[in-house]
């Protein structure tokens, strides 16, 4: 987490139907910056696991509102086009994306990477942020 | 009174000069050129004055340092020549049994230990340098087992916090086993070691229950201004007494545990009792029954089948299946 202002955690609810892996798992949300916590496992299907990357452009939409807030640093994930490759079908990762700030609200939020997507583009539909504001996050000192 | 590393660092420092044969008499800028150079660093006179009025408290506040300034040779002098600096408020006695901690600290090893910790440590080891000179060469008398640092370690410091100031932590939760992630949000109250593994205890709002994560598979640990959810005291002490391991098998409640031990097992459970509510019961040919009261685990029926045909479970009949499911 990214150490300005105040940070919340708000809940999250993933509509069914999504592709969950990437699972979308936490969002942090800051005046400075929105935070999304991703979890990934290698797939089978794929030799040695398979690799990973994010687009540069990916960004973040709330729904009803045309505004894109873009996405600023990822973290534990190489941008495209480097690839981050798994060494095994066991192997997993969390990463992190950071965005322009989105308002600390509750709203359905899109997470885009790829507008005309491929089924393996890292794309999510209708996330549902509530109790924007409820839960506080601590600085550790 | 607590003194930081540094304090402690310029004391030693101001000792040297005080005690230095060669240059009696030191002026309080002489003082400060000394330390300066010695620690590379850059104090005031301010500084050093407030060290020489330091050092001059009695124990236990200071050091009963006898400095006095000689307006005659117009320097700072130990009026008691036999007086030794030893870098910490302490006697003799308190120094070797100091040292005798230290031997064991080391052997347990710094990165098993809490960051906050290593400092305090480190403080020690710098206040007892003197002890501690000519001493490289002597080679430990104790050593326990070692552990390269593991994942999840560098969040020993948040939980601890966390369990002694409940606050309640936001974490992501890998399984291995189910290849699935959770976002848990936990009010911990025991941070566990169990065989060179570090796990945190607490009521997890995911599960609604008390569970157990090991600090391997937490990811971002987050703390939480939010209300603290307390734990039934008595559930917790049973986490803490009555559980060998740190998973208890789910629904499982304190019972008797029996098992049969053959005559070579059972040298080893004399031994090492494998919980304090071992009762040995040796029968002619020295074999044994042993009994516990306890939380069946499942470290406790990984165990047991660790010693092969040297331990099998009499009682309950459940965890007995449950134990011989586990290599199915």
């Amino acid at each position: 987490m990214k150490n300005s202002e105040k940070s919340y955690l708000a809940t999250i609810d993933v509509p069914e139907g999504q592709r969950n892996n990437p699972a979308v798992l936490r969002v942090i949300l800051n005046e400075n910056y929105t935070q999304i916590d991703f979890g990934y496992v290698a797939e089978w299907i794929y030799i040695r696991g398979g690799w990973i990357r994010i687009a540069p452009h990916t960004f973040i939409q709330v729904q009803g509102s045309e505004k894109r807030y873009n996405m600023t640093e990822a973290k534990n994930i190489t941008i495209a086009p480097e690839q981050h490759h798994f060494e095994s079908k066991q192997d997993w990762r969390v990463f992190t994306l950071f965005f322009e700030p989105i308002p600390i609200k509750d709203c359905v939020i899109d997470i885009i990477e790829e507008e005309d997507p491929e089924p393996t583009d890292f794309n999510f539909y209708g996330i549902r942020l509530t109790d924007a504001k409820g839960t506080e996050i601590l600085t550790e000192n | 009174m607590n003194y930081s590393k540094g304090a402690l660092l310029r004391y030693r420092a101001i000792d040297d000069i005080l005690t230095n044969q060669y240059r009696k008499y030191p002026t309080l800028e002489e003082i400060l050129d000394h330390c300066n150079e010695k620690l590379s660093a850059d104090f005031s006179l301010e500084t050093i004055s407030k060290d020489l009025k330091n050092m001059r408290y009695p124990y236990p506040i200071g050091f009963d340092a006898p400095i006095k300034y000689c307006s005659f040779n117009k320097g700072y002098h130990y009026t008691d020549p036999k007086y030794k600096f030893t870098g910490v408020s302490l006697r003799p006695q308190e120094l070797d049994a100091i040292e005798e901690a230290l031997d064991i600290i080391r052997a347990l090893g710094g990165s098993r230990i809490s960051e906050n910790f290593n400092h305090a440590v480190e403080k020690l080891l710098s206040a007892t340098l003197e002890n501690e000179q000519g001493k490289e060469d002597r080679l430990p008398v104790l050593q326990t087992m070692l552990t390269p640092p593991s994942r999840g370690f560098e969040s020993f410091d948040l939980f601890y916090k966390a369990c002694k100031e409940r606050i309640p932590v936001s974490f992501i939760h890998f399984s291995y086993k189910k290849r699935q992630y959770k976002h848990i949000i936990l009010h911990p109250f025991l941070v566990k070691e169990f065989e060179n593994r570090w796990y945190v205890i607490g009521y997890s709002e995911n599960h609604g229950s008390i569970r157990t994560f090991g600090f391997d598979r937490i990811t971002a640990p987050l703390l939480l201004k939010k209300k603290y959810i307390q734990t039934d005291l008595e559930e917790r002490r049973s986490y803490l007494n009555d559980v060998y391991g740190v998973f208890p098998i789910p629904d499982a409640v304190k019972e008797k545990v029996v098992i049969g031990v053959s005559q070579l097992g059972t040298h080893y459970f004399q031994a090492y009792p494998l919980h304090e509510s071992q009762v040995i019961e040796k029968k002619n040919h020295g074999n044994s029954v042993i009994t516990y009261e306890l939380i069946p685990s499942v470290e406790l029926a990984r165990y047991i089948l660790s010693q092969g045909a040297d331990v099998s479970i009499i009682e309950p009949k459940w965890f007995k299946t449950f134990t011989q499911n586990l290599i199915k």
